[in-house]
């Protein structure tokens, strides 16, 4: 059962008043009584010791029962005479043979304590009158012999007035407890308005609602209030400090280079940044779902799969082509895991390149290093002698240290252009000229390719470059064009607007480019059949020069399929904004 | 497959449902990357790349197999709601879908051993598009499974219409190829499959986004109370 407060003053003040009437009652009772008593006892002795000296004094010839009923009827009590031997002498209410059956009176304690000190009392039930008694007996001599008067009264008078003390006693309570409950009632409503209030805005606390409450009273509900002040302030204070962390937080997952994943125990996604929606490809929406039902990945299913207790890695490729470097690290204290994503594309694929170019340029300066050793060997062997064969094996170790030393020669030239320390003279060239020059330079080793330029879009133009690495960049191009072009091929060569540059395209009607190829195809001695670009001559590094030589004259190059077959490559180089004028001046 | 015991027959219902939904979704995710992974081997004549893609096929059919039984448990398992079967039915179907994605990338990279030694095709770099078109069309497919999203599903529909369109072009591309050039007959022809076949995967695409509809809409009637719970 639950009291309300009211219930629980109304209780508290309802035992108050109970005890309160309880004790007093029972305290004063007894005060009461000893008070009338004790006078009641007075006038006992009192009466006791008159009608003794009355007894005394009266005649003989009186009859002592007659002299006792008298006295007994003027002092309103029971008096009694009794001899020295307890024998009833007189009493005011026995008839003579009462007295004679009456019992020895010297078994009284009044009685025996009278005869042997003068004064004896008592207070006991008398089964002569059938009520508690209160009797007093006083020693005195008459007809020569010691007796005692003893008187007896009712306690009939005290009862009474205890009863009524009681009653209004009673009344008083009653009239107690009415104050009581309207007290109570008062005192209940006052609290529980202000424990209401309280409670109200604990409430509201409980809602997250922060707010100050006015603070009435010093009293506990006073405190109690300041409490929750202090609360709200402490709650408030805490808010804030999530609130800076979580954005602390955010803030540094949204500025993470990597793509982060965490997994809840049920390997749902909780938290997702934004390289990781970037990356995947995943809408912010995807919080909540698996990982699965987001990526659809079977490696990263596999991942967050793998149940062991340590951090694991695994890198695979996405449907957009970015290889990822994936590893999952359990949280132990909420069983879920997390998930970082590091695209490792661009790291793999410098790894390549580096791989690949220790490998093609030792095979590059190795090959005719062999030859050259290989035909001298030869000739100390006995092939100098030799009319015909000797000159051969000059011949050869004399092609192939040209080939070494215009491997040496364009490794060096790229290796000035790349730490810009090539000169470049930068000036208006014309872009027809160019094209003329280079493709009358190529036509001599074209052999059945047929080169040709087309210029009807490039009339007039001017770009701003070094006229020497335009034509070197030209020829380098248009050599590789021939050599991969079939007898018959065709090589046409062009040039057009482009924004504010100039477009060079060479396109010829080889076997083409595949994708994979068209990024590397410009990196050192990257090679597309290394069997077959070989045998056709070449250091592999025209393409790298070319880009080089392009890009320091701030221009772009690249390659593009062409149409049906074949591969079209350009690169574009500012326009020379004067020429324009010039003409038209 | 061991069918579970009669108790803990709702719990272990639902169990399987999140299986056979988690299987559905692995194998699309599978068959997406085969679709990748044998445009590019194609493109690139990369036989060994092609060996592989074929290998992992297998994966796809073992995975068709449980899914078809794990559906089977499901309906012997004295299914009597409307929403399970309903379930059970499209995985029955999606899977078949999923299977012929994987059997058609499969066929596109068969052809690559046949175009090793011929030149790079213009309309290949089409292909590539193709390819990646499909393969987000079947993406979205499934982002429209997951979601349960109506509205995604009738725009994956509607999408077929642009790989159509891709595909009549790379047909068109090939076709003059051909005519101009004898030589080029053959590795036309057989690019001329691998973008139909591409093109046949987004028509599984596509009935995969309508059985995604079915899904759905069965799941808004189930809601309006026309149909026991």
């Amino acid at each position: 059962m639950t009291l309300g407060v009211r219930g629980k003053l109304f209780g508290l003040s309802l035992l108050l008043i109970v005890m309160a009437g309880v004790a007093s009652g029972l305290f004063v009772e007894k005060e009461v009584r000893a008070v009338m008593e004790a006078r009641i006892e007075g006038e006992l002795f009192r009466f006791a010791k008159l009608s003794a000296e009355s007894i005394a004094a009266a005649s003989e010839d009186v009859p002592l029962q007659h002299l006792v009923e008298q006295l007994a009827a003027a002092g309103e009590m029971r008096l009694t005479i009794i001899g020295d031997s307890g024998e009833v002498l007189a009493d005011s209410l026995m008839t003579a043979e009462q007295r004679a059956q009456a019992d020895n009176h010297m078994s009284r304690r009044e009685v025996l304590a009278a005869f042997e000190s003068g004064h004896g009392r008592a207070r006991r039930w008398s089964t002569t009158v059938g009520t508690e008694m209160l009797y007093a007996g006083v020693r005195f001599e008459g007809g020569g012999a010691l007796r005692v008067a003893r008187v007896a009264m009712t306690l009939d008078e005290t009862n009474a007035f205890v009863w009524r003390f009681h009653a209004l006693l009673i009344v008083a309570a009653g009239l107690g407890l009415l104050v009581a409950i309207f007290m109570s009632g008062v005192a209940s409503h006052l609290t529980s308005r202000t424990v209401n209030r309280l409670v109200e805005h604990a409430k509201a606390l409980a809602r997250g609602d922060v707010q100050q409450i006015e603070v009435e009273t010093k009293d506990e509900f006073g405190r109690l209030a300041k409490t929750f002040n202090q609360i709200a302030e402490t709650l408030q204070r805490t808010a804030r400090k999530k609130a800076k962390e979580k954005d602390r937080f955010a803030g540094v997952l949204e500025g993470m280079s990597d793509a982060v994943i965490a997994l809840s125990a049920k390997g749902r996604i909780k938290v997702v940044n934004r390289r990781a929606l970037e990356l995947l490809g995943l809408e912010p929406s995807c919080v909540g779902q698996s990982l699965l039902e987001a990526t659809r990945i079977p490696a990263l299913h596999q991942l967050a799969q793998r149940d062991s207790g340590g951090e694991t890695q695994l890198e695979f490729e996405l449907a957009s082509g970015r290889r990822v470097l994936a590893s999952a690290t359990p949280l132990h204290m909420s069983a879920g895991t997390v998930i970082v994503l590091r695209d490792v594309t661009e790291m793999r694929h410098l790894e390549t390149i580096r791989k690949d170019f220790v490998a093609n340029v030792s095979h590059e300066l190795r090959t005719p290093v062999s030859v050259i050793r290989a035909n001298a060997e030869t000739l100390l062997g006995g092939a100098l002698e030799h009319e015909t064969k000797g000159p051969q094996f000059v011949q050869a170790i004399l092609r192939s240290s040209e080939r070494l030393s215009t491997l040496i020669a364009d490794l060096l030239d790229l290796s000035r252009i790349e730490a810009g320390k090539y000169h470049l003279e930068i000036q208006s060239v014309e872009v027809d000229e160019a094209i003329r020059h280079a493709v009358e330079a190529i036509s001599s080793t074209a052999q059945s390719r047929r080169v040709s330029h087309d210029l009807s879009r490039s009339a007039q133009l001017h770009v701003m470059a070094d006229p020497m690495a335009l034509e070197q960049v030209l020829l380098n191009i248009l050599d590789n064009a021939v050599k991969y072009t079939k007898d018959g091929g065709q090589v046409q060569v062009r040039a057009m607007e482009h924004r504010s540059g100039v477009r060079f395209e060479v396109e010829d009607d080889g076997p083409g480019i595949p994708p994979q190829h068209r990024m590397r195809i410009f990196e050192r001695f990257y090679r597309l059949d290394p069997g077959r670009s070989r045998e056709l001559g070449g250091t592999g590094l025209g393409l790298s020069i070319v880009k080089h030589l392009v890009e320091s004259m701030g221009g772009t190059v690249g390659v593009e399929p062409a149409s049906p077959h074949g591969s079209v490559f350009w690169f574009v180089l500012p326009r020379d904004p004067e020429a324009q004028l010039r003409l038209s001046a | 497959m061991v069918l579970p015991p009669q108790r803990d027959a709702r719990r272990s219902l639902d169990a399987q449902l999140e299986e056979l939904r988690e299987r559905l979704l692995l194998m699309s995710g599978r068959a997406e990357a085969m679709i990748t992974v044998s445009v590019r081997a194609l493109v690139e004549k990369n036989a060994q790349l092609a060996q592989e893609t074929i290998a992992t096929d297998a994966e796809i059919n073992r995975a068709e197999m449980e899914v078809d039984e794990l559906c089977l448990a499901i309906l012997a398992s004295q299914v009597t709601e409307l929403a399970p079967l309903r379930f059970v039915s499209l995985a029955l179907k999606m899977v078949t879908d999923l299977e012929r994605i994987g059997d058609l990338a499969v066929n596109i990279c068969e052809r690559v051993i046949d175009i090793r030694g011929a030149p790079h095709l213009r309309p290949a770099d089409d292909i590539v598009a193709l390819g990646e078109l499909v393969r987000i069309l079947v993406h979205d497919a499934f982002d429209a499974f997951v979601s349960g999203d109506v509205e995604k599903a009738q725009d994956v529909i509607e999408r077929d219409d642009e790989v159509d369109e891709q595909y009549q072009r790379v047909f068109r591309d090939l076709l003059s190829i051909m005519q101009a050039d004898p030589a080029m007959i053959e590795p036309g022809i057989h690019l001329q499959s691998a973008a139909k076949w591409l093109e046949r995967i987004g028509d599984h695409a596509t009935n995969i986004a309508e059985q995604v509809i079915f899904m759905v809409e069965g799941h808004d009637v189930r809601h309006l109370g026309k149909l026991p719970d």
